[in-house]
């Protein structure tokens, strides 16, 4: 593959890369105009004419609006490979396996609670341990535990009565991706683990307390109890050391099982095996235990963030109930009507999120009306989307749209720009509380280091992928 | 010479490591790494860790042998200023590493990594040096 790679417009949203060298299909790059050169910095595109060469690769390999440079595939890609001849890769995965998103919406306004934010983000702070030398005391797991959580994911904490049932209907696959097996995790990742369920994580993870500050859907947003000035919590964590310990043994076993199954690689990152292989068929089984980690790792989190809020208003009745929990990094086998027949492929989605449209079986009863909730956090300084899945996602992007808003600025660039700003004040004249277990944190995460996330929803609109519901204005965030 | 230097990547960061031999080059990616988790100045030598890898390629010493530093401050919170670190011909690896507890009271965490990648990855000797190149998912 050479360096430069060709782009070409097909219209105001999709740029595609034209099939060249070991290329096995076209690239389609979602942005607008202005966002290409940023986009093409690090050489993202060359990113996504790569996984056009995996064998097996069904329809395009696509990239979403936030795309940025991954290992291997880009932060944004989307492919997805046939059953027989296809590949199973972790980097489409990526090493935090199923980060993902949820939101609580609630039956609180922000004008009754404004004094009240300040008491509930020292409480969420105090209540979730962000990871490294603080844990839940109350929450200690045995080996045997650890792998019923492996084995069932969300569904584990709610049978421990962390949540109510009503919470997995509203977790993308119910909360539990099926055939996980525990015997395949190493014990090193077991170990990083244990004790880090129920813990938030450093980088980009975040919980943020903010509210409805404008509605482009009402009908919809109505639907989902999301009424202006309501308070919402996003919850963003993932798999933990858990998952990135899997996706680091996997990797060591992919790149001998590309080498004994002769699948050219352009990038060693891409590493991967036939999803019909041993090797493939383990790291689904594995990756599936990280998957169900996460969705085990949120619901802890928002059910300790509904006690905090409980706590700190002093009544039970609140209506803290799940909008939705999306996955970002994951492998799925779906189904899709591809030329005109119904056909299961396996869905590579790297800092991607489903977007199924209403009707689909795939989505809760509650939601099939109005489509399959999509949660689009931003940097902790502008705002967040709720979108809803379109029929357009599922024809041409195997049902799936953005992830978030994409770095724009390194964290060394960041702080340096942030040396003559005090964030936490800039960000409180704003209104915006931050709690940091860091400091180091709070200036690698400046919002200026991120795109404008309005920017990136506005294309995956525009392209008809997804459609605007409403957007969500940071209150007070706990970074980890 | 410098032992190390960081290199800036737009999502994550990395490490250009040198050194002398194949041991100092080892032991200065291992400063680097703990120097990214936490400042090394409030890092104290209060204990001692040993550790062994077995004989693999070059590259894959490096990645094995930071990532297990990194999962001992995960797992253990074990976090070392120093290393002396042996290479023996079959490239197996033997290090004694000099460190402490992470102690919250002393100690602020400037970033936790995920993991080590083969992005990039490289170690090579060039003239009488040895430089390495290690990225790390943030």
């Amino acid at each position: 593959m050479s360096e430069d790679v060709k782009l070409e417009r097909i219209d105001q949203y999709r740029w595609r890369i034209p099939r060249a060298g070991k290329m096995n299909t076209d690239g389609i790059i979602y942005a607008d105009a202005a966002m290409l050169h940023d986009i093409n910095k690090e050489q993202t595109f060359k990113q996504v004419a790569n996984v056009a060469c995996l064998p097996g690769i069904v329809g395009n390999s696509m990239a979403m609006p936030d795309i940025h440079w991954g290992y291997g595939f880009p932060i944004g890609g989307v492919a997805a490979f046939d059953c027989d001849e296809g590949i199973i890769s972790p980097g489409g995965v990526g090493y935090d396996i199923n980060c993902g998103v949820r939101l609580l919406r609630s039956n609180l306004d922000r004008h009754h609670i404004k004094d009240k934010i300040k008491n509930l983000i020292d409480k969420i702070f105090r209540t979730i341990p962000s990871g490294v030398g603080s844990k839940r005391k109350d929450l200690k797991l045995n080996q045997k535990d650890e792998k019923a959580v492996l084995q069932e994911g969300a569904q584990w904490a709610i049978r421990k009565g962390y949540g109510v049932t009503r919470d997995i209907e509203c977790t993308e696959e119910h909360g539990c991706i099926p055939h996980a097996d525990p015997e395949l995790i190493s014990n090193r990742a077991l170990e990083r683990g244990k004790s880090q369920l129920g813990t938030l994580g450093s980088g980009n993870h975040f919980i943020e307390i903010g509210y409805i500050s404008e509605i482009y859907d009402k009908q919809i947003a109505a639907s989902l109890g999301l009424g202006l000035d309501g308070i919402t919590i996003i919850i963003h964590s993932g798999s933990r050391g858990l998952g990135h310990q899997i996706c680091d043994d996997f990797i060591k076993v992919m790149l001998k099982s590309s080498e004994k199954y002769g699948i050219d690689l352009p990038d060693r990152q891409l590493c991967c095996a036939p999803l019909n292989s041993q090797e493939g068929k383990n790291y689904l089984a594995a990756m599936a235990c990280a998957a169900n980690f996460a969705f085990a790792n949120r619901q802890l989190m928002a059910h300790w963030v509904r006690e905090s809020f409980e706590h700190i208003m002093g009544e039970k009745d609140l209506g803290l109930d799940l909008i939705y929990d999306v996955c970002h990094n994951i492998a799925k086998f779906e189904d899709f009507i591809i030329d005109g027949e119904k056909r299961k492929v396996c869905v590579h989605r790297k800092g991607a999120t489903r977007a199924f449209p209403p009707g689909h079986p795939g989505i809760g009863k509650m939601y099939r009306h109005i489509g399959q909730p999509v949660l689009i956090p931003g940097d902790m300084g502008r705002y967040s989307y709720v979108l809803v899945g379109t029929d357009q996602a599922l024809k041409e992007t195997f049902g799936s749209t953005c992830h978030g808003a994409g770095r724009i600025m390194s964290r060394r660039q960041a702080k340096k720009h942030g040396k003559d700003h005090t964030t936490e004040k800039e960000l409180f004249d704003k209104g915006i509380l931050i709690r940091a277990a860091s400091r180091n944190t709070i200036k690698e995460e400046l919002p200026e280091a991120y795109k404008d996330v309005a920017d990136v929803v506005n294309v995956v609109q525009g392209a008809g992928l997804s459609k605007k519901v409403v957007k969500l204005t940071p209150l007070a965030v706990v970074k980890g | 010479m410098k032992s190390y230097e960081y290199i800036d990547h737009t999502a994550d960061i990395g490490i250009r490591a040198y050194g002398m031999s194949l041991g100092e080059l080892l032991q200065h990616a291992g400063e680097g790494l703990s120097n990214l988790i936490i400042d090394k100045g409030t890092i104290t030598e209060s204990l001692e860790k040993h550790i062994t890898i077995d004989r693999c390629s070059l590259e894959e010493l490096l990645v094995t042998w930071l990532g297990e530093l990194n999962y001992l401050f995960e797992t253990k919170g074990l976090i070392f200023k120093r290393f002396i670190v042996d290479i023996k011909a079959n490239n197996s690896l033997y290090a004694r590493c000099f460190g402490e507890k992470y102690n919250p009271a002393r100690h602020a965490i400037k970033m936790l990594i995920k993991a080590v990648t083969y992005h990039q990855l490289r170690v090579e000797k060039k003239g009488d040096v040895w430089e390495s190149c290690t990225f790390f998912d943030i």
